[in-house]
This record gives C-alpha cells, structure tokens and sequence, in this order.
C-alpha cells in the first residue's frame, strides 16, 4: 500500500451462500474529487467484480446509493474519499437494521410499504381547475423543504424506532405525510391525520434526531413530526374543524 | 408487512402523549415540594440526629392535609408518567406491541395496584404520633 | 435477509457505536436509561415506606433511615439526584420541542439543559453535603 491510498473495508454479504457477513479490505488510489461510489466502481472493474451496491443518478437525486460510510448514514455519491485518507481503514456497510440483498444494496420493500399507507399523493380540491392550482409563495413557503426528499431511506434507517417497531411509519413516511399536510391544494387533512396519529403514528418520535443528523438533503423530518403531534392534538381537543383550512 | 395495518390504537396514543408532558411538569413541582419537606423543613419534632428522617418527624408533617395532598398528588403522577413511559418504551418493540392488550392490562393492574399499596402505607403516619 | 447479530448490530459502523453517536441520540439513551432506573427506584421507594406498617410506633422505620444514613447510601442519594435532575431537565427539553420551541437548535438545547442541570446537580450535591454536617465541618 503506497503513500495516501485509502483501505476501503466493505461488508460482503450474499444471503444464498454465507451465514454471517464479513468484512473485505480493498486498498484503491484516490484521484482528486473521487467520490467513494467512484472508489467502489474502481473496486468493481479491477478487483472484484462481484461486489454489489446500488446506485443510478451519482448526483444525490436518485437516493439509491444510500449506505454507512465511515459511521454515518451518507450518500455515496455525494461522499468525497479525499476526508477519509490518513484516518485509517474506511468502513462501508449497507443502511442499518434493513434486509440485505447482497453486499450494500438493501431491500427497499418494507420502506416503501411505509410509505404507501400515508398516502403519498395530491388528493386534489373539486371543482378541478382546468390547467394547475394556484399557490401563492407564501403558501407554497412551508413545503418547499420537505419537497425535496429523495426518498433514500437514509433517515428511517437510522431512527432505532423504526428499527424495532415494524409498524411506525418512520421518519421518511411521515415527512411525506407532512409534505402534503401541509400543502394547500391537498383536500383530506383530516384522513391524512387519521392515518399518523396512531400510537405507531406519530407518538412513537421520541426526538432523537437521528433522521436530521443523517438526512443528505439537510430536511428536517423531526420538526415535521413534531408540527404534526401539535396538529393532531389540536385536533384531537378542538375536534375535526379546528384543522379545516 | 404489506398488509394497511396502519395504527395500534387511535385513543391512547394522543392522550398518553399529552398526559406524559403534562404529569412530566407536574412532577417537577411536586418533587420540589416533596425533597424541601421530607429533607429540610423544620415540623418541630424531637428527631436527635438533625439529617435522620424519623417516624414521628413525618407523622407530624402529615397532620396537615396539604402533605397528604402532595403526597398522594406525587405517588399518583408518579405511577401514570413512569407507567406510561414504561409503556413506551415496551411498544417501541414489536414483539410486545402484538400483545398490546395484555400489556396494556397488566399496566393497569400494576398501577393500581400499587396505588392502593402507596395510599395505605401511608396510614400509620397519618394516625400515628401526631394526633 | 436481515442481519441480526450483535457484532453487526452494535459495532463499530453501527449507530449505536459510541464516536457514532450525536447529541440527540445520546440524549434519548440516557433518558430511556435514567427512566427506567427511575421506575426501579420508585417501588423500592415505596417497599421502605411500608417498613412503617411492620411495627407499632414506626420502629422498624426509624431503624432502617438509621441504615440509610450510611456513607454508602448517602452516595447513592447523590446518585439519584443526578439520574433525577438529568431525567427531569432532558424531559423539560422534549416539552420543549413538542411545543414547537427550538426543533432546529437542538443541540444548543441539549448543551443549554445540560448546563443547569449540573449548576442544580452541584446544589444538590451542596444540600446533601449540609444534611449531612449541618454544623458546617470542612
């Protein structure tokens, strides 16, 4: 190993023939502005062509190629290797507490599941409009943050909630939830309350801010949650017309 | 795991959410009183060693009925906020969110339970020495 | 398949991993930790109590505060004062946060908590330290 390599040290696991997985060390030369899926990709070609990771955009849009690099929850896209070399081996191993397929990519199915049950759609206002809704700034102002999740599963993979709890919706979901709470043009608050202020709703955030920590779109999933327990609550002593916009 | 099962219930969540802020609060407040009085309020009893709590020293604080307001008040909100959080923290785990009834019950059981428990230890000091 | 085994769960990647840990996560810990041995203590709170139904006059009482005047409870006591104050200043932030105050400064919160909650853990350190030599002996 020359002068300024970096040791990529990669969690290798194929359910089909090992029980446990294991780690693997790959030593690869960093060019400047490589990213560590570029690291991976320099693995894939020249030294080990049956590691897998998924990826799709390599610009932080798609949300694929979420994994824990050195610790934390990052996108590996996003993730430039030059801040890892000299501080030892770099870790890589795929989202926490989900299913593995192979190596880094996970099974999404169970996080997409979430997803479905809050509704993550426009339910629109009648009288259609003939062309679009009109939002004004200031009402389009609160979802301008949670609209750009990438849906990378980042934050409900590293919130231990949804790790032990297979029924709370989990960061992600709930941010998705919020987005169209807090949309003007959506039409059912009140079934979209019904559906997060269950115990596995809402109530099972006991604000430890991992989500935040990890989110690579600097989103807010907490606040989110948070404004909805205040929503929900309000509603809950007020009854259904204190949330009518 | 694709199944809508969506909420384990819809009432206890708000209310168990509300009640553990607000029984939270009041704990504070309740915890003041209750270390200034069984610590450091003179009630006048001949207790020998000054640190020593003793029998006779909490039997004549509890003559007056504020102190068995606090005292009950504390032993109540005590038991729903370390109950419920207990609860809590059980139904962040699946295997005991699907025995939810059973928990819940036990709970409740347990609670009162030791309310009735913390409510009549108390009575030798209320009928006792001070009169 | 999910991997389910401690090395994996718990290790070095992991989020559990102490240097992995951030403010938020380390807050939740030590509350969910605190809470518990919270719970704990108030039955064994209460089975002392009951000592005083046991005999006439409360002698069983008294002889067991004699007990926990010992050194060794004494420090238990300041134990309990800090699992206490930080159980009680970590929840007055999670009060905080669900009514809308200082979500995006959470860890200038935490900071912010925890600093009273050691000026008030020093008092009780000093109320316990003038229980116990109320003649003023150092």
């Amino acid at each position: 190993m020359a002068e300024g390599d970096l040791t990529l040290k990669v969690q290798r696991f194929d359910p089909t023939a090992d029980k446990l997985p294991y780690w693997q060390s790959f030593t690869v030369k960093p060019r400047p502005g490589m990213t560590v899926l570029d690291a991976l990709f320099e693995v894939l070609n020249h030294q080990d062509g049956t590691l897998s990771f998924r990826f799709c955009c390599r610009a932080g849009v798609c949300g694929s190629c979420a994994m824990v690099i050195g610790g934390k929850v990052r996108l590996a896209c996003e993730t430039q290797v030059a801040q890892f070399v000299g501080k030892g081996d770099l870790m890589l191993s795929p989202l926490p507490h989900q299913p593995v397929v192979k190596d880094l990519a996970v099974d999404y199915t169970h996080f997409f599941d979430r997803l479905k049950k809050v509704k993550p759609y426009l339910v629109g206002k009648e009288p259609y409009p003939e062309k679009e809704y009109i939002q004004s700034t200031k009402e389009r102002q609160p979802i301008n943050d949670p609209i750009d999740c990438i849906l990378c599963g980042s934050c409900t993979s590293s919130c231990t909630m949804a790790w032990t709890n297979s029924d709370y919706l989990g960061p992600a979901a709930l941010l998705k939830s919020y987005r169209f709470l807090a949309d003007t043009r959506d039409s059912v608050p009140d079934e979209r309350l019904d559906i997060i202020e269950g115990e596995s709703g809402v109530w099972r955030c006991h604000t430890q801010f991992n989500c935040v920590e990890v989110c690579p779109k600097k989103l807010n999933p907490t606040e989110a949650i948070q404004k909805m327990k205040i929503k929900a609550f309000k509603r809950k002593l007020f009854g259904r017309r204190g949330t009518k916009k | 795991m694709s199944e809508q099962r969506v909420a384990t219930s819809k009432v206890a969540g708000t209310w168990a959410w509300a009640f553990q802020r607000i029984s939270a609060v009041l704990l504070i407040v309740f915890l003041g009183v209750h270390l200034y009085a069984a610590h450091f309020m003179d009630v006048g009893a001949e207790t020998g060693e000054e640190p020593l709590i003793t029998f006779d020293e909490v039997s004549l604080r509890l003559d007056q009925l504020l102190y068995i307001v606090v005292d009950y008040g504390m032993l109540s909100m005590v038991l729903l906020h370390g109950l419920n959080g207990f609860r809590t923290v059980l139904f962040d785990f699946d295997m005991f969110v699907r025995r939810k009834k059973l928990i819940d019950v036990t709970l409740w059981v347990v609670g009162i339970g030791t309310l009735i428990w913390g409510i009549v230890i108390l009575f030798p000091f209320i009928s006792g020495a001070g009169g | 398949m999910k991997i389910s085994s401690f090395k994996w769960l718990f290790g070095r990647n992991s989020e559990f991993w102490p240097t992995n840990m951030k403010t938020g996560m380390w807050a939740w810990v030590g509350h969910r930790l605190t809470g518990l041995a919270l719970v704990a203590y108030v039955f064994l709170h209460l089975s002392f109590i009951s000592t005083a139904s046991m005999a006439e006059g409360g002698a069983d009482f008294d002889a067991l505060m004699e007990t926990t005047s010992q050194p060794l409870f004494v420090a238990m006591d300041f134990l309990l004062v800090i699992v206490v104050i930080y159980h009680a200043m970590n929840g007055l932030r999670v009060v905080l946060f669900d009514l809308g105050v200082g979500i995006r400064r959470q860890k200038l919160v935490f900071w912010v908590t925890m600093a009273i909650s050691a000026v008030l853990i020093v008092g009780g350190l000093l109320a316990i330290w003038h229980l116990v030599f109320p003649e003023g002996v150092a």
